[in-house]
């Protein structure tokens, strides 16, 4: 006899959200989470009365998150007060110019056909194979197991349209970018955004180009900061039963016979479960908390030549004053080009660059109750590593927070150092300890094609029976909608082949 | 049909492999045109692969650096 049913390590979206559908299947179920609080990389900490996002700044492409709320007997909506974010961003060029692009499709191409009209047409054909792609790929890719070939035969099978997006998969996103847009004003606009996946513009295929488009399928922030999503799962799996042990850390995965059986605490104590459900990173999993010993040749090959996804470091700001910002996100413009030469010349040398970019979230456009009145957040996330040549995070930090705060305040945010109440920053060496993601990882491992659909470490292990995997380890990949589809996914296989 | 030491039979007629020499000449040629449109296929891809801009080099190299690990990766 089991303690419980289902035991759930790690309480991100992927696990909190598997561990809510998994109770709403009438299962009795743990979740240990190793910090103090839900969500992982989407929570929200609190100081001197400001409320910082630790990582995900904005939620789009939501329906995933709808299906698995619909399967709890709600609906996202009604759990979580979600602020649409119109304009959807600012992209802000080093010479102080600006262009700014709402939610309307049509809108948008006004703007990108005011300096250059035969782009503005362009954005059209693009707005239409992204439409088309996006709806086939939230139909048939998202939210189904991607496990075995047999599941990518059943993803064409529900949709055949799939086929004809093969194109998407083998050019690059680069590739996708400059087939429509040709003006350098606007290829400044849509470079930086294949960094959401972890890769620069020429190294992931080109179906991730769906970004540029899907923003304008609507951006929305949670009222109260993005740690309303997993409290929002975590509120209806506590209704039904579900419990969640914070400050838990789990040593290992317990295995007996090719069978996950429980796991053990840090303090030595066992709990025995019938399932384990695993949302932290799958190398560690399965290298650190199961044991090679456990693992045939070919699964130890396969894990290890995952490489780790990208790390970035965060600095939260606290202001007395409203920034000059005119959108929720801003984007530094930096060209596809821009993106592949900061990936080859600085992340692979471990430099970090003189010119930086990153995104600048400014939560308090949309919600002003995350700052004391007439105050205001700024979560700025300038591209960084976790790999530093010659030096590490912990030398580095004043450096470049200061370096960072000087550049924003010459082109992008004047008056910005006179006006901070609060200053923090989370480097990925910070992250890596705090959130114990290996090397920083936000998306835990690399999200390029060879790591992606069957190449991912598959949501219900063939190593190891009983064991599934939801987060950004496995199919579909890193963000939040991805990791509450992971959940959905693996709450769904759970139910098929653990009754 | 004679006995052999082995007990095997042997044939008493031995068919000689005879190809005319216009086939011959034929053969020689097709091995010939085999080795240029090969040829010409390796020259298209060295001069494709020249042509080809940084960003796609890299893209296909990646994914080529990662083709060992697809199968082991399938099983994970």
């Amino acid at each position: 006899m089991s303690d419980y049913d289902v035991v759930v390590i790690g309480a991100g979206n992927g696990g909190i959200s598997a561990a809510a559908l998994l109770a709403r299947q009438g299962r009795k179920v743990l979740v240990l989470e190793q910090s103090a609080s839900i969500g992982g990389c989407c929570s929200t900490f609190e100081k001197n009365g400001y409320k910082f996002d630790v990582g995900a700044s904005i939620v789009e492409v939501i329906k995933p998150i709808e299906m698995a709320f619909a399967k709890l007997g709600t609906t996202f909506q009604r759990e979580v007060d979600l602020i649409e974010c119109d304009p959807v961003m600012t992209i802000i060029d080093r010479d102080g110019s600006r262009i700014t692009y709402p939610r309307s499709i049509d809108a948008t191409a006004e703007v990108i056909s005011s300096f250059s009209p035969a782009d503005g047409k362009r954005w059209y054909k693009f707005v239409d194979l992204m439409r088309e792609f996006t709806e086939v790929a939230l139909n048939a890719f998202f939210p189904q197991p991607a496990d075995t070939l047999a599941d990518v035969a059943k993803m064409v099978a529900k949709d055949p349209r799939f086929l004809k997006f093969l194109p998407l998969f083998i050019n690059s996103y680069q590739d996708i970018m400059e087939k429509y847009f040709k003006d350098e004003r606007v290829l400044k606009t849509m470079g930086y955004q294949s960094l959401y996946f972890g890769h620069p513009p020429a190294m992931i295929p080109g179906m991730f180009a769906l970004i540029p488009y899907t923003e304008h399928l609507g951006v929305y922030y949670p009222r109260g900061g993005m740690i309303q999503i997993p409290e929002a799962f975590r509120r209806c799996g506590e209704k039904l039963g579900m419990k969640v042990m914070f400050n838990t850390r789990v040593k290992k995965v317990v295995v007996r016979d090719r069978r996950a059986q429980g796991v053990v605490l840090a303090d030595g104590t066992e709990i025995t479960a019938k399932v384990v459900v695993s949302n932290i990173n799958a190398r560690t999993l399965y290298l650190d908390l199961i044991g090679e010993e456990h693992l045939p040749g070919l699964v130890r090959t396969g894990i290890k030549s995952y490489k780790y996804s990208k790390g970035v470091p965060m600095i939260y700001v606290g202001l007395d004053y409203s920034p000059p910002l005119d959108s929720h996100h801003s984007l530094i413009a930096v060209t596809p080009k821009g993106v592949n030469d900061y990936w080859f010349n600085n992340v692979e040398k471990g430099v970090l660059p003189k010119d930086n970019f990153g995104l600048i979230c400014w939560p308090t456009h949309a919600d002003k109750s995350l700052a004391p009145e007439g105050h205001h957040v700024l979560n700025l996330i300038p591209e960084g590593f976790y790999r530093l040549a010659g030096t590490n995070w912990d030398e580095e930090k004043p450096r470049f927070v200061d370096r960072t705060l000087t550049a924003l305040e010459k082109f992008a945010i004047p008056g910005l150092r006179d006006h901070i109440k609060v200053l923090e920053c989370t480097s990925p060496l910070d992250f890596e300890r705090r959130l114990l993601l290996p090397e920083g990882a936000i998306y835990a491992l690399q999200q390029d094609l060879p790591a992606a659909a069957v190449f991912r470490p598959n949501a219900r292990s063939r190593a190891i029976k009983g064991l599934y995997l939801t987060g950004s380890s496995t199919h579909p990949g890193g963000g939040v909608p991805t990791t509450i589809a992971s959940g959905l996914i693996a709450s769904n296989l759970i139910e098929r082949y653990e009754p | 049909m004679k006995d052999t030491k082995a007990g095997r039979q042997r044939p008493d007629v031995v068919a000689v492999n005879y190809v005319p020499k216009e086939l011959q000449l034929n053969k020689a040629k097709e091995k010939k045109m085999g080795k240029i449109i090969l040829a010409v296929i390796v020259v298209a891809l060295v001069f494709w692969y020249v042509c080809m801009p940084v960003s796609k080099k890299r893209f296909l190299k990646e994914l080529l650096r990662q083709v060992p690990y697809l199968i082991p990766r399938y099983f994970v």
